[in-house]
């Protein structure tokens, strides 16, 4: 079953006919934080710098951390992808892309998230997750991106919660 | 009770039991310490994606028609 795929109940997915023992599937439930890059409270750390630009802004902030497209190597275009797999969300959504093993940085935004957030302003979020990569340091990269962009998009006015 | 038995079993005991908890607060940390990312290296773990999950907050629709995705990209 490819990432992304979702087992139904139908009986129609391929997932669900063929159990054979000793074919290795995604875990079900929650799991360990062993073989992941941040522990339990640096994940919250991220969560709440994710939240927090969220409120501010209004727009939907997304993160992602791995391998971009690694056979053909076109990291914008991957990015694009998992931008508009946000779905309704996706033209108000800002999404940042790390990839360690390439060493790329991309960041996306939605059509109206454009307009809060140009090109230029992007490119100050790309430096500084870039500084903070090169020394290693991936959740300093990842919450200082968040920040600069929910920066660079500006606050919502407070009646807008109301 | 001899003096070597009284010391077994004030200091000796006590002592013991100090050590074992030691023990067991500070070796399994050690072992189970994550690998920093050094820039470079090859990137094993598997890909990760968050997002937030509150609703957002009402925007025109009709703004979102036009446009095109915009952003930018960087190296290291």
């Amino acid at each position: 079953m490819a990432t992304g795929e979702v087992a139904t109940r139908s009986g129609s997915s391929p997932a669900l006919q063929d159990r054979q023992p000793g074919v290795r599937r995604p875990p079900v439930g929650p799991q360990g934080f062993a073989d992941l890059p941040f522990d339990a409270q640096q994940l919250d750390l991220l969560d709440g710098v994710i939240a927090e630009a969220e409120q501010t802004t209004g727009l939907r902030f997304s993160v992602y951390l791995g391998e971009m497209d690694a056979g053909a190597g076109d990291t914008r275009a991957f990015a694009v992808d998992l931008l508009r797999g946000l779905g309704h969300d996706a033209p108000a959504a800002v999404l940042l892309a790390v990839s360690p093993g390439q060493r790329a940085v991309e960041i996306v935004t939605g059509a109206l998230a454009a307009r809060r957030i140009s090109d230029r302003a992007a490119r100050l979020a790309v430096i500084s997750v870039v500084s903070s990569a090169k020394d290693g340091d991936l959740l300093g990269a990842l919450t200082n991106g968040v920040r600069t962009l929910a920066d660079q998009a500006g606050a919502l006015p407070q009646r807008s919660s109301w | 009770m001899t003096v070597l038995q009284t010391l077994a079993v004030f200091v000796g005991a006590p002592l013991v039991i100090y050590l074992v908890i030691a023990a067991s607060t500070l070796l399994p940390g050690r072992k189970r310490r994550r690998p920093q990312y050094r820039p470079g290296e090859p990137w094993t773990l598997p890909a990760q994606w968050w997002a937030g999950d509150q609703p957002l907050a009402a925007v025109d629709r009709s703004l979102m028609i036009s446009g095109s995705e915009g952003g930018a990209r960087g190296n290291w």
